[in-house]
């Protein structure tokens, strides 16, 4: 993650405790890195998630780690529905839609003289599964969380 | 298994076979051919990526080379890729975990071998792939010769290679929908087969099912067999050999109903045994002489319904075991009430070793029993009233003699000594009284002479013919000489057994009738012999007398015939002829005369030669 995710990651870490799941953060200074850095995780991790860095989104990137998860059976999670697309087993994360239509109603609060936190958010959070990339990775998706998303690819 | 169910076994099994055949070949050339189609398309990919590939190469750059790969990726939608170094160190996956690992592929050897793609079919994460591996080749710049010989060069050693997994589930798809569709033609095809051959096992079934037919009616002797010619090929021929058989035999073989029809229609009992003796099949005749039915077949046994007549004789069976054959065996056979049948068993052996069967035909003898003990009886009656006859006709004429010669004696006395003083005509009939008893004593002496013939029996002995005739001509010597007659005695005059006092009778009666009736001056007799079939010698005695006319050939062997007047030719009683067929006949012969008027006559008689053993 790039630097500018420094606050995420106690958070993170936090809430992943709270679910028993330890969260290890590999940080990637350099898009260049990834290969050595997902080397260096195979074996060492049950899961990755990449998060809405614009450092590490991009088409190669995406393919790398869809590549990676695929062959070794590591799923990761993203944080759009593109990544889901794109490969990623499964994501949590804002619709830009929904980013517009925050980032518009905040425009028009603020012209209205709203004081305004220094972070918002959208209301309504988006999950997306890809079941393709589920079963190449030995993952099957439990009813509820199949009843729980907002799009499934096949 | 029926014949059609073996074929159509067969055919189905081939069927079977070339189906598997078919499809198993097929498609492995489909799959061949699919697989080499897919890296034909691999092939092509990385020629238009063949500038990022070689860059990645040249700088080892796995950014780089993974950027390549994803081109390649998107290209072919490969489910990985990787770029190899030519020491087999990979220098970038898309999977980046196996970056800088050594590949180990069968792959990889024949690829550097050859410098030619080389493709395999590979399982990859449960889904079947074609794992190819192209080199790739250096980009070094062309020599001269590269040149000169444009289009005819082979291009450089491989600097790497890509190795790439390909999905098959479109071609599998396609490969798949070829193998149904070769699947359907050989269905098809076999279909079409198997009807054509069920057609064909009609065909031959058709004409098998005739012959077998025919040759059920042939086993059970219907002969009168004419099966259809169906087919024009090696079973027509064996069709219409079949009924050239069943003609042959038709016209060559009595039939089986025939001989059955026969067999049952016989009189006499006939049973059929095999070689122990257990009775398998007997005719009506038998039924109803036994009173057993003799069913089931073989549930009785010949050997315990014979008997010998005399006890302590052979068992019959086993005689006719031993022999092979046997006539007229007269034994008892016990009946199913108990009698003891007399009966004469006929037998013999048919058939081949170890197949042999007794054919035995049995006659009830019982009436012929009877009958030949009462002809015994009338013939020891016959022969007593002969023999009272024969001593009856002795004694009469022996009685009659005395009288006669006291008439004869006492006439010539009175013609002798009182001549002289008889009236001639007294004279005249006193000397015919004295002739008419001289004639009726030789009629006596000739009637005793045949009696004792009949009655004298001399006893059999062997005798030279030769002597006896001699002896005959010494008795006649008076005659001979008196006649001036020639008896000429042929060599080769056997010796038989004989009663020899008669047969030399024979040949004196024949030697004197010979030289009496003969008016040539110059008589000649000949006697002769001479082999008469295996058994009998024929006699003759041949003359140059006056001959017989042939109306009584028969009549001058009767008692007393003459054919010429008491005073022609000696005056003879014609008796002499009588006694030689009464001898002749006694000595089981016959006699006969063949004759010419005016040239002479021959007596033939003929004798066995050996009485002792008769044919």
């Amino acid at each position: 993650m790039s630097p500018s995710f420094n606050q995420f990651e106690e958070p993170l870490k936090a809430a992943g405790q709270a679910l028993g799941i330890e969260v290890s953060v590999v940080k990637v200074s350099d898009s260049e890195d990834l290969p050595a850095l997902l080397r260096q995780v195979n074996g060492n991790a049950d899961a990755l998630w990449l998060p809405p860095d614009p450092l590490l989104i991009s088409p190669e990137n995406l393919m790398m780690l869809r590549d990676f998860s695929w062959a070794n059976g590591i799923p990761f999670y993203g944080s759009t529905k593109g990544m889901t697309r794109e490969g990623a087993a499964a994501s949590v994360g804002v619709s830009f839609g929904d980013m517009g239509a925050t980032a518009a109603e905040a425009a028009r609060r603020l012209q209205a003289g709203e004081n305004l936190p220094e972070l918002i958010f959208p209301a309504r959070m988006e999950l997306t599964l890809n079941a393709s990339a589920a079963r190449k990775c030995g993952l099957k998706f439990q009813p509820e969380i199949l009843k729980k998303a907002n799009y499934l690819f096949p | 298994m029926k014949l059609h169910l073996k074929i159509f076994a067969f055919i189905l099994s081939l069927l079977g076979i070339s189906l598997w055949v078919n499809i198993h070949f097929s498609g492995k050339a489909v799959t061949e051919a699919m697989s080499a189609q897919i890296t034909d398309n691999a092939v092509t990919a990385a020629e238009d990526i063949s500038g990022p590939l070689h860059k990645a190469l040249q700088s080892r750059s796995e950014l780089e080379a993974i950027k390549a790969l994803h081109l390649f990726e998107q290209k072919t939608g490969a489910l990985y890729a990787a770029i190899i170094a030519t020491d087999s160190t990979i220098i970038a996956h898309t999977n980046v975990a196996l970056t800088g690992t050594r590949l180990q592929s069968p792959l990889m050897r024949r690829t550097a071998q050859t410098s030619a793609p080389q493709f395999r079919r590979e399982v990859y994460k449960g889904e079947e792939t074609v794992e190819v591996l192209l080199p790739l080749k250096a980009q070094a710049r062309p020599s001269n010769e590269d040149i000169l010989f444009e289009g005819l060069g082979g291009g450089g050693a491989a600097a790497g290679f890509l190795q790439a997994a390909l999905p098959l589930t479109q071609a599998k798809k396609a490969e798949q929908n070829i193998i149904f569709r070769l699947l359907l033609i050989a269905v098809l095809i076999s279909i079409a087969a198997l009807a054509l051959s069920a057609i064909f096992v009609r065909i031959i079934m058709g004409q098998l099912n005739q012959l077998r037919d025919g040759i059920r009616k042939v086993r059970d002797g219907n002969y009168d067999v004419l099966v259809p010619v169906i087919t024009g090929d090696e079973l027509g021929d064996v069709a219409v050999s079949f009924n050239k058989l069943a003609k042959g035999l038709a016209e060559t073989t009595v039939s089986k109903q025939y001989l059955d029809s026969i067999l049952e229609s016989m009189p006499d009992p006939l049973i059929i045994t095999d070689e122990e003796g257990s009775i398998l099949k007997a005719n009506m005749a038998a039924y109803a002489f036994s009173g057993y039915d003799f069913m089931p077949p073989a549930s009785m046994n010949i050997k315990d319904l014979l008997e010998p007549q005399a006890d302590g004789g052979v068992a019959p069976f086993s005689l006719l075991s031993w022999t092979g054959h046997t006539k007229e065996m007269d034994l008892l056979f016990k009946s199913e009430d108990g009698r003891r049948i007399p009966v004469m068993l006929s037998a013999a052996f048919t058939g081949g070793t170890g197949r042999r069967e007794a054919v035995i035909v049995l006659k009830d003898t019982t009436q012929h029993r009877q009958s030949e003990a009462k002809l015994t009886q009338y013939l020891k009656e016959v022969e007593t009233v002969n023999s009272e006859l024969d001593a009856f006709a002795h004694t009469v004429s022996h009685d009659l003699k005395e009288p006669l010669r006291g008439i004869e004696m006492f006439s010539n006395i009175l013609i002798s000594d009182f001549s002289k003083k008889l009236d001639p005509q007294a004279a005249d009939y006193l000397s015919r009284i004295s002739k008419a008893a001289g004639r009726m004593r030789r009629l006596i002496d000739d009637l005793l002479s045949y009696a004792r013939v009949a009655r004298v029996r001399n006893p059999y002995e062997d005798a030279s013919t030769a002597q006896l005739a001699a002896e005959a001509v010494a008795s006649l010597a008076a005659t001979v000489e008196e006649h001036k007659a020639v008896v000429d005695l042929k060599e080769g005059l056997p010796s038989l057994f004989c009663d020899p006092v008669k047969v030399r009778q024979v040949f004196q009666n024949l030697i004197a009738n010979a030289i009496k009736y003969n008016t040539s001056g110059d008589p000649r007799i000949q006697v002769a012999a001479e082999k008469f079939g295996d058994y009998y010698w024929k006699f003759s005695v041949a003359d140059n007398g006056i001959g017989i006319p042939s109306q009584y050939y028969e009549d001058i062997f009767k008692m007393f015939k003459r054919l010429h007047s008491r005073q022609e030719f000696g005056g003879g009683t014609g008796a002499g002829l009588t006694i030689v067929k009464k001898i002749v006949e006694e000595h089981a012969g016959k006699v006969w005369v063949e004759s010419k008027e005016g040239e002479g006559s021959v007596f033939y008689f003929i004798i066995p030669a050996d009485l002792r053993n008769k044919p």
